[in-house]
């Protein structure tokens, strides 16, 4: 019998749509950019070494929460580190994550793994939303975020560039940024941490954006001859060499371009905490750059902590406790000086482990450890980190 | 089962035990079909509960009688796509998974077998290896996600094992024409699915627990917790003429509103009882605060219906089903206090329920030894719905007030454990035996919580009875006034149908329990009464002395006015008949016949104590016009039956529309 008229509308909200078994058995090979040893390292000596300090400096002991904000992927990498960083400093770790890849039993598999320790908070959790999602205020992702902000770290390992654009003069995960450090000055009275990889591609980024981004620096510079001092001690790089980068995009050598593009990202963070009536210093920690395909570095694993640093806010009824925050003297071009001085001091990793022979197996080794209990290959790991032709 | 095919299933399933077990080295997929014995089982895989919080309780059930103590959902609101239900229970092992797989409807529950796959306990078959009374019996919990979704993953993991198990289900829909097509022998398994499974290496050996995954929701269970239909309705503008539309109104607390055809934008954003900072212990708290106050600010007779959306209402579902604590204390711990009288129930004998009198720290628990819920040693039972921990919605104190006659709630309580040995075996049904509560308060809110809710292993799927087991006394009034619950400690359990929503009525264990509650309603309804009559005379008499105290204070001034002295006393008058009304004439006392001035009154033979005191009220009223038309020396001219003329006349008048 026909169906008078078109009513597939009607089926689409009944069936539920062809349903394919995703579970595979194979061992995995799929290895990306963030298998590398270099990575590891950056977990180990950056995310867990910073986390671990910022622990100890918040005195957080055994019923402490440490609140996690980051991005983490299928395999849950980020998670799984730090929660050996809380198991040791006996705090749970709440999380939440954000992953828009589509589910699967790995991430599935993965999320029982780390939730099946105690030391995670019940409240942990993984939504599958976009991190440009977040700087939208009428998103679930967004929705879900204010109800778990503040927290002690934050970190965007990003596989792109934080100033990444499809439409010119949009930057989602600059917005993104943004949101999450408005909700972090309205909520959070004691330091945190933000860690932020991202790509520093010059052909990618979008030149309105950089352009703004690097009048930052110049506007700096104009303000304050010891920064322009600084910068040109430190980095090499002078007021005209920055206006000429501007005017053609292409007048700075590749590592000077990457230098200011992070110190143009640490200027931007630091002037946006500065110019709020509640003030947040911000520092460099130690970061890194590398290469994702071997060639000049062009990634860049940034740290940051961000201290509140007063004045500390009042409650006009009274009703509540003053808080307290370290009143500091707050100096917004000190700061930005003491940027430049972390900037210079970024270094290149893959040098750094081709430099180390020991370290670098030892990262290796530890890495591949890892992707082992994750059911990878690690013959393959192998051949992925150490290929024949090398 | 006939024999052939429970070898049949137990070699499909040996043989999975081995295919998962020899792959666990190379991480291979091991594939086996889900079968069931018979096309019931096949109908119950494809779905038999009516709404999305069905398949969720079933889920908290299984993690119940897994020992769990915290299970948590997330449910991706109000987006709905995939649902985690995580429990830190005992877990499944190669050979549960697969004895799982392949007995569906066929659990390993309370039987012997139920200790060697880890799902009872060994001493105890009916209680779970911790000791809690095993909720599931049959084996189809699980199968309640088809509600949901037909793609599911089970990751799980018990102690001590160095491996954990990740296995997908696929499900298939039921079709009789398929089955009946099918070239199989009568008796043949009917297959209902598929499942892959492997076996991963694991080092953390201590851990346990089991994740249900429900991927890719049905559009309709998506649109049911989204409460898409009532949202579309809101939107819509009536045309002229269009009464089409029920009369409807935003839910006061909802989850939000996606926009059309959007995953990620919000429409509507959410609007919760509960703040961020509010811990997830104290939010539940707050959404029954919050359905309270509704009286004071929506409607009289707060309903969940109209106070909430699909999703909340799924909350509040979920948490009265499942055995967690209730907000407050149990009503079996609650101590006494000025706001709740006890009772306890005794329906075997006639008349009002007897008062309970417990003092200080006395609860109904150490004083008669009440046992409910019995949960075993297992430490407390945690349900956390997207960071929401579920309390059981009733509260025994703090209970809105009214106008009404008793004002405070009334605790009723009473258990029974009928002597069933008379009953022959094939009839009796097992034993049976009972706790249970009556909560009387003048109003029940919401609306939701009245009625008759029977827990068996402190779990239910039925809700609140609002007819109390069909109880056909008029009562309205009253029942509307009652929550209870009973917690069934033995048998009813075959009295349950299989989707744990309903009972067979016929079953012995489900009829007595109805009698009896029937018998308690009538003990409730004879208590109700008795109070509200004392109340009703205890008000009457209190109102009586204050308007003869008020009586006397007007007597008096008007006859001082009339003296136009202040120390005027009233005239001695009295109603008298026979020879004391001589008597007192004699004595010089204004004394008039009784039977005369009051001949107006109707006399009936019996009256109430209440009447009375009415009539006593009116006769010192009459009493008083007396004195004062004596005191304007009205009465002095006349002779005594002239007296008693005039009287009689105001008694008349005053006696109409009084009733007296």
């Amino acid at each position: 019998m026909a169906t008078d008229g078109h009513e597939d509308d009607i089926l689409d909200d009944i069936y539920q749509g062809e349903v394919n078994p995703v579970l595979e058995g194979k061992k995995r090979r799929d290895f990306q950019a963030w298998h590398r040893p270099r990575k590891h390292f950056i977990r180990i000596h950056q995310w867990c070494a910073e986390t671990r300090r910022l622990i100890k400096d918040l005195k957080l002991n055994e019923k402490g929460v440490l609140s996690y904000l980051g991005l983490p992927g299928e395999d849950l990498l980020d998670i799984r580190v730090l929660k050996g960083v809380c198991t040791k400093a006996k705090v749970a770790l709440r999380y939440l994550g954000y992953d828009r890849s589509l589910r699967s039993p790995v991430v599935n598999l993965a999320r029982h793994e780390i939730n099946s320790d105690q030391v995670i908070h019940a409240a942990s959790c993984i939504y599958p939303d976009d991190l440009d999602q977040l700087g939208k205020r009428d998103t679930v992702a967004f929705q879900n975020l204010e109800r778990h902000a503040p927290f002690d770290v934050i970190n965007l390992d990003l596989c792109g560039g934080l100033t990444d654009s499809d439409e010119p003069g949009v930057v989602p995960y600059l917005e993104a940024l943004r949101t999450i450090c408005d909700l972090q000055i309205e909520r959070r009275p004691q330091p945190w941490l933000c860690f932020l990889t991202t790509r520093a591609i010059r052909k990618a980024a979008d030149t309105e954006v950089l352009q703004k981004l690097f009048e930052r620096l110049l506007v700096n510079i104009q303000a304050h001859a010891s920064f322009a001092q600084r910068l040109s001690d430190s980095l090499g790089l002078s007021e005209q060499q920055v206006r000429q980068e501007m005017t053609t995009g292409r007048d700075l050598e590749l590592s000077q371009w990457v230098d200011a593009y992070a110190l143009s990202i640490a200027k931007w963070l630091l002037h946006y905490m500065a110019n709020h009536d509640y003030k947040i210093a911000v520092k460099l920690l130690k970061s890194y750059r590398y290469s994702v395909h071997n060639g000049a570095p062009d990634m860049l694993s940034l740290a940051f902590e961000l201290a509140p640093a007063g004045p500390a806010r009042e409650d006009p009824s009274g009703l509540t406790q003053p808080r307290k925050v370290a009143e500091v003297s707050y100096s917004e071009s000190d700061l930005a000086e003491q940027i430049v001085q972390e900037i210079a001091s970024i270094e290149d990793l893959d040098s750094k482990l081709k430099g180390d022979r020991e370290l670098e197996l030892k990262m290796f080794t530890k890495s591949s450890k890892l992707l082992e209990s994750l059911r990878y290959d690690v013959v393959a790991y192998e051949r992925f980190c150490f290929p024949p032709e090398r | 089962m006939t024999p052939s095919l429970a070898t049949s299933s137990k070699t499909d399933e040996a043989r999975l035990v081995q295919s998962i077990t020899n792959n666990q080295k190379s991480g291979k997929v091991s594939v086996a079909t889900l079968q069931t014995d018979d096309r019931v089982l096949a109908r119950i895989t494809d779905g038999i509960y009516r709404q999305p919080a069905s398949a969720l309780r079933e889920l908290i059930s299984n993690a119940y009688d897994a020992d769990a103590m915290t299970v948590v959902i997330q449910t991706d609101a109000p987006r709905f796509d995939q649902i985690t239900v995580r429990d830190d229970g005992v877990g499944m092992d190669i050979r549960a998974l697969s004895r799982l797989i392949h007995h569906i409807g066929g659990s390993s529950k309370r039987r012997n077998e139920g200790a060697e796959f880890g799902t009872s306990n060994k001493k105890d078959p009916s209680r779970s290896p911790g000791g809690r009374r095993l909720i599931g019996k049959i084996g189809i919990g699980l199968f309640s996600v088809a509600q949901l979704t037909r793609h599911f993953q089970i990751v799980t993991k018990v102690k001590g094992a160095n491996y954990r198990l990740v296995a997908e289900v696929i499900l298939k829909t039921y079709t009789e024409e398929e089955i009946a097509k099918a070239p199989k022998p009568r008796g043949e398994k009917v297959e209902t699915g598929t499942v892959r499974i492997v076996s991963v290496h694991a080092d953390d050996i201590a851990s346990h627990g089991t994740d249900i995954i429900l991927m890719n929701l049905r559009p309709q269970a998506k649109e049911l917790l989204q409460s898409k239909v009532l949202w579309e309705q809101l939107g819509r503008t009536p045309e002229a003429g269009d009464d089409s539309l029920p009369m409807l109104r935003r839910p006061s607390y909802h989850i939000g509103r996606l926009a059309s055809g959007s995953k990620t934008t919000v429409l509507v954003p959410p609007r919760l009882p509960w703040k961020k900072s509010d811990a997830p212990e104290e939010r539940f708290r707050l959404l029954y605060q919050a359905i309270l106050d509704e009286q004071s600010t929506v409607e009289r007779n707060p309903r969940l219906e109209t106070s909430l959306d699909n999703y909340l209402r799924m909350l509040w579902t979920l948490s009265l089903a499942s055995p967690v604590d209730y907000i407050e204390d149990h009503p079996f711990d609650v101590m006494p206090s000025d706001e709740l009288t006890f009772y306890q129930l005794s329906v075997g004998t006639a008349g009002p329920a007897t008062r309970l009198k417990l003092a200080g720290k006395d609860t109904v628990r150490k004083k008669l030894e009440y046992k409910a819920p019995e949960r075993g040693s297992t430490p407390p039972f945690r349900v956390l719905v997207d960071d929401v921990e579920l309390r059981r919605p009733i509260r025994f104190d703090d209970l809105p007030e009214t106008a009404q006659a008793i004002k405070t709630p009334l605790l009723f309580v009473g258990r029974a454990e009928p002597d069933l040995s008379k009953v022959s075996d094939e009839e009796r049904g097992g034993s049976l035996a009972f706790e249970a509560y009556f909560l009387w308060a003048p109003k029940i809110v919401p609306k939701e919580n009245n009625g008759l809710l029977i827990r068996i292993s402190d779990a239910s799927g039925t809700l609140f009875d609002d007819t109390f087991a069909k109880y056909q006394v008029s009562e309205l009034t009253r029942l509307k006034q009652i929550t209870a619950e009973i917690f069934v400690l033995h048998g009813l359990d075959a009295a349950l149908n299989i989707d744990r929503e309903s009972f067979n009525t016929s079953h012995p264990h489900f009829q007595y329990i109805a009698r009896w509650v029937h018998r308690a309603l009538r003990q409730i309804a004879n208590t109700l009464k008795q109070l509200a009559s004392v109340e009703h005379e205890e008000r009457a008499a209190r109102q009586r002395s204050s308007a003869n105290a008020e009586l006397s204070r007007v007597v008096r001034t008007e006859v001082a006015r009339a003296g136009n002295r202040s120390d005027s006393e009233p005239s001695d008058i009295d109603f008298q008949d026979g020879p004391s009304l001589t008597e007192k004439r004699k004595q010089g006392q204004l004394a008039l016949s009784a039977q005369r001035v009051f001949a107006p009154l109707n006399r009936k033979s019996k009256q109430g104590k209440n009447q009375r005191g009415k009539q006593d009220l009116f006769r010192k009223q009459i009493r008083a016009v007396a004195q004062v038309l004596d005191a304007y020396g009205l009465l002095e001219d006349l002779t005594y039956e002239e007296q008693e003329e005039v009287l009689r006349a105001i008694v008349a008048i005053f006696a109409v529309g009084t009733g007296a």
